[in-house]
């Protein structure tokens, strides 16, 4: 690990953004001492050894299905908790052009 | 200024696999919205994707045709973004561990063979489709598409023009589309094209800031919008001006691009791999069994029949011009047919049946036995050309059998001596001008007789027979 | 009625075959004394009463010689595990109310085994948290002291047992959640080797970590869950196909020579003296036993915590991110734009402690930190796994405790996390190796609050875990000890 960030309130801002959740001012702050505190105790691993040769181990081979179709059973009731009273569709606020990616 | 355009091309391949990439669901195109979907695409809590066989083998089969390192011991990865087509907030792709490294594809342009680089090739899951209801402030969310397989190929920044990307685009369709792994059709989505394009002076090694170009849906699209980016950002550039990284996107109607809104310039995906598979191990046996079960490429096979059939490079472009025409004539050779006959034949009447009739090669009515037969009557002079193609027309559509067909309705060509040379007899009679006109060397005149003949025998003469009774018969006096 | 509760599952499931008591007289009981007891200790989310009792009758009916040893005994299900039309909310607000359309795999090899669900039990929300405290709908009161915590995240499922709220448990451990309440509530627990039970169904927490697994009254009662848990499952890729063959019939072979390691790093100074000296004791009710015991080293330790939080929270991250009102759960209202709908549903959905692991673990998943924080903790996770190669060189099983201490009183460890993940240092190694252990009672503190010593097994060695379990249980009754104010009265 080479120099360590410091845990800020904007870093935290940064945060809550990637993970879509908002905090007031002083949830924030709070928020920024436990990770803080969190964050420095992580540094125990700087003094982690190498590892030795072949420690990984073998991979262990995927199981693989065949490309066969099968419905899903559950297709009926797959919908039917939809929230925000939609049943039977999905639908959420109109989004901008362009995609997430 | 001179300036030099530098482009690179990352391109979707949704891959004809039945069923989903991690999940059972059906693949099969037009399903009423949210009709294909379980758990596992869905994203609800505790369901697990499994992998699909069928992808591993398509995409291996892709990385070695397109001469990629296929990785040993490949992984999925994770990218995380929240957007409504996304279920699981998080696209299981592959990142550090992709199926293919390091391969090239020789294009052919009109300045010669050049090589294209292919950075890299990985599976990964497709979205979901939203569908903006222009009433309501509402999305339509449909997961159909959601865990669909994709390859996706990205080439190093290696094309120069928009001719050398649609050569490049040619060639991969042909590719995807021999070995069967996709339908590779840009109008229905199975292909997409995102373009990378930055502009430099030439003579410069350092590459200028790019731009991304999406919603490109035909190889015209991206000709063109190869063309008005580059402007767009030689114009930038010499007004003194910056050119801003952005994702742009292509106006078909407009003819140009428009910067897309962008909520945050760069996004942070936060990859890492996928706890939920364990890694995919490709073996050498595998890679082999692979190859050996690989159907020919369209390039191998214009070299065969080249080499084989002696057929001019033009004839071998056609014919492989699509794998059911390839088979088709291939088909033809097996059952005794001449090479350069058949060749003829197909790249005559069979393309221009298909042509008149809207059908695409693989839904070609008529069998390789069937103008098998029917070549083999013109050869044995038991049908003239003009006529075969008539009865080729004829029997097309319900492959009908050619020998019922002439026997049926007579036309099977007149090579009887005796009713040729009375009607030569006749002939000759009735026109003494035209018979005066060759004996003073007039050859128009000869062709007349020999059309005169040939309408007495209602099209059926053997034209060499009635060229040599006519020769025969003016030569006597 | 009740001399039936003080019975093992297996008890129960031998009466109940040789018609000794009815299935639908015990399920009764059960929910009766549910209804009577459970508004202290609040085990339960939901009750499954109707469903319990028609199933009661329907197996009633079929019940015919040669049923699996656990025919018709009535049990809990954590709430993080799908159960087909019956509410499964994982403790959150998010889910409150969310009836999945499929069962999980667990769930339905229960059913084909002849279980009787009563209902879902409480939890930690998400799984995440070592208290069950964070759950949305209250936090899970130990029944051996109403003023402390029962444990987490299977809080709910160790409280159950131990008052008696039906006959065993299924829990899941992702850094000890079944084996630390397990330890609190003196109850046995088991985490199988991962892979071993199939994760399809289960609400993922860090999926690379998470495994279903029983709490019981005994190691014969786990021994007889698990066998019915167990087996690949091929809509779960991390499921392997090895299994550990039969354990019931293996529990009562002779420890003779069997090596068990005490590992020098557990054993600290600075390690509470009465959880010392009772892991100790254990130790030498099983050399009395037969076993041998041997002091080992397990290097490594001193970066399971971190690592572990690292790992689990990153991944938790990335798992709870589908949580976003769209498509199921519950949903803001009245939200104007895409991203309001996002960060309204999470932010009012989510409880403090699930938003601080997602926080942590965008934190070290977010370029600039991925290499230092993510790739290392992986590096550091095959240095402990390697440790405990090392250590299994020279033993069969380890024997450590399970915790530090007791239980901690309700509303003293949420303000202090760092504190309270310090605490998993015994349980978090074994995960994070893929290994199977398991926890049972040795014994009580000064305040008569249950203590545990735990097992560490190679991977799909859970028998040796059981047998040395069920022969600590042949000659000691801290396992049979209930709860004070317990099931006696």
């Amino acid at each position: 690990m080479e120099e360590k960030q410091n845990m800020t309130e904007g870093l935290v801002d940064y945060l809550c953004r990637l993970c879509r959740i908002s905090l007031t001012p002083e949830e924030c702050g709070e928020m920024k001492e436990k990770l803080a505190e969190i964050v420095d105790y992580m540094d125990c691993l700087r003094t982690l050894p190498p590892l030795e040769d072949g420690a990984e181990g073998a991979p262990c081979p995927a199981a693989l299905r065949a490309d066969v179709v099968e419905p899903s059973t559950q297709a009926e009731e797959l919908l039917r908790g939809v929230p925000g009273g939609a049943e039977h569709t999905i639908l959420v606020p109109r989004t901008m052009e362009g995609g997430g990616a | 200024m001179m300036w030099e355009t530098v482009i690179g091309l990352e391109t979707h391949v949704e891959l004809s696999t039945r069923s989903k990439l991690f999940c059972g669901c059906s693949t099969a195109f037009g399903g009423a919205p949210n009709s294909q979907c379980c758990p596992v695409c869905m994203g609800m809590p505790g369901a697990l994707p499994v992998l699909n066989r069928a992808v591993v083998d398509y995409a291996v089969q892709v990385g070695m045709a397109l001469g990629c390192a296929i990785t040993p011991v490949q992984r999925f990865d994770r990218k995380n973004y929240f957007y409504p087509d996304l279920p699981k907030a998080y696209q299981i792709s592959q990142l550090y561990l992709p199926v293919g490294r390091d391969g090239q594809v020789e294009i052919d342009t009109a300045a010669g063979r050049k090589t294209i680089g292919i950075h890299e090739l990985h599976m990964e899951e497709d979205a979901g489709k939203l569908m903006h209801d222009p009433w309501l402030e509402q999305t339509r969310v449909d997961y159909n598409r959601c865990g669909v397989p994709l390859l996706e190929i990205v080439t190093r920044p290696d094309f120069r023009t928009a001719e050398e990307v649609v050569a490049y685009l040619e060639k991969l369709k042909e590719t995807l589309h021999y070995l069967g792994v996709s339908d590779c059709k840009m109008e229905e989505g199975s292909l997409r094209c995102d373009v990378n394009l930055s502009v430099r002076p030439a003579g410069s090694d350092v590459l200028g800031t790019r731009t991304e170009m999406k919603n490109l849906n035909s190889f015209k699209a991206i000709a063109r919008a190869i063309g008005y980016e580059a402007r767009r950002q030689m114009e930038v550039l010499e007004e003194g001006g910056q050119v801003v990284q952005e994702t742009r996107r292509w106006d078909e109607n407009k003819d140009a691009s428009y910067a897309m809104r962008s909520k945050e310039n760069t996004q942070d995906y936060r990859y890492f791999p996928e706890p939920d598979l364990p890694p995919v191990v490709v073996s050498e046996e595998h890679k082999q069994r692979l190859l050996d079960s690989r159907p020919e490429l369209g390039e191998e096979k214009r070299r065969l029949y080249a080499q084989q059939y002696g057929l001019p490079a033009y004839d071998c472009q056609m014919l492989t011009s699509h794998r059911a025409l390839a088979a088709f004539f291939e088909a033809l050779v097996a059952l005794g047919t001449p090479a350069k006959q058949g060749a003829n034949w197909v790249m005559g009447q069979v393309l221009g049946a298909l042509s008149a009739r809207g059908l695409a090669p693989e839904a070609l009515p008529i069998t390789p036995p069937t103008l098998a037969a029917l070549i083999r009557m013109v050869e044995e002079g038991r049908l003239n050309r003009n006529t075969a193609v008539k009865v080729f027309e004829a029997v097309f559509d319900q492959d009908g059998d050619v020998e019922a067909y002439v026997a049926a309705h007579g036309l099977e060509q007149v090579r009887d001596t005796g009713v040729v040379e009375r009607t030569v007899a006749q002939v000759l009679e009735e026109h003494p001008q035209p018979v005066a006109d060759v004996r003073a060397g007039k050859e128009k005149a000869f062709g007349f007789l020999v059309g005169q003949v040939m309408r007495r025998l209602a099209g059926q003469g053997d034209p060499q027979l009635v060229r040599e009774v006519l020769q025969e018969k003016l030569g006597e006096g | 009625m009740t001399q039936w509760e003080h019975l093992t599952a297996l008890e129960l499931g031998r009466a109940i075959a040789r018609g000794e008591v009815t299935i639908p007289e015990v399920t009764q009981g059960a929910l009766e004394r549910i209804a009577r007891e459970d508004q202290v200790y609040h085990s339960y989310l939901t009750v499954t009463g109707e469903q319990a009792m028609d199933r009661a009758h329907r197996l009633q009916a079929q019940l015919a010689k040669g049923v699996g040893p656990l025919y018709g005994v009535p049990m809990g299900l954590k709430d993080n595990l799908c159960t087909r039309g019956v509410p499964t909310t994982c403790a959150s607000k998010l889910l409150e109310g969310f009836c999945p359309p499929y069962n999980a795999t667990v769930v339905e090899r229960l059913e084909a085994a002849g279980g009787v669900s009563l209902g879902k039990l409480n939890m930690d929300e998400f799984a995440m948290g070592s208290t069950s405290e964070t759950s949305h709908f209250g936090p899970v009161r130990n029944p051996w002291d109403t003023q402390r915590v029962a444990g987490g995240s299977s809080g709910g499922a160790a409280a159950a047992v131990a008052a008696g709220l039906g006959w065993y448990a299924i829990g899941s451990d992702t850094g000890g959640s079944i084996r630390q309440p397990a330890a609190y509530c003196g109850v046995t627990g088991i985490k199988p080797t991962y892979g071993s039970v199939s994760r399809y169904g289960l609400v993922a927490y860090a999926s690379s970590l998470d495994q279903v697994g029983p709490l019981g009254r005994d190691a014969a009662d786990c021994a007889a869950v698990l066998e019915v848990l167990q087996g690949w499952d091929r809509r779960d890729a991390t499921s392997v196909e090895r299994t550990y063959g039969p354990l019931l019939s293996q529990l009562n072979q002779p420890l003779n020579g069997l090596r068990i390691g005490l590992p020098a790093q557990c054993f600290p100074p600075e390690l509470d003296g009465q959880t010392a000296r009772c892991v100790r004791q254990a130790a030498q009710v099983l050399k009395e036993r037969g076993a041998r015991i041997v002091e080992v080293s397990l290097p490594g330790l001193e970066y399971a915590v971190a690592a572990y939080y690292i790992l689990a929270s990153a991944e938790a991250s990335s798992n709870l991110a589908r949580y976003d009102g769209v498509k199921y759960g519950w949903r803001a209202e009245g939200t104007q734009s895409l991203e309001e709908l996002y960060c309204r549903t999470r932010t009012q959905g989510f409880g403090l402690e699930a938003k601080r692991r997602m926080l942590l673990g965008a934190f070290v998943l977010s370029s600039g930190h991925y290499e230092d924080y993510y790739r290392t903790a992986l590096r550091a996770r095959a240095v402990i796994d390697q440790g405990f190669r090392q250590a299994f060189g020279q033993c069969d099983v380890l024997l450590t405790p399970v915790t530090p201490a007791a239980a901690p009183r309700l509303g003293e460890s949420l303000s202090n996390p760092l504190e309270m993940y310090q605490g998993d240092l015994y349980t978090v190694p074994v995960n994070l190796a893929g290994l199977p252990a398991l926890s049972m009672p040795c014994g009580l503190d000064g305040e008569g609050l249950p203590l545990g010593a735990q097992l560490i097994a190679p991977r799909f060695e859970e028998g040796v875990l059981l047998r040395v379990a069920h022969a600590f249980q042949q000659d000691t009754a801290y396992h049979k000890v209930q709860r004070r104010g317990g099931l006696e009265g």
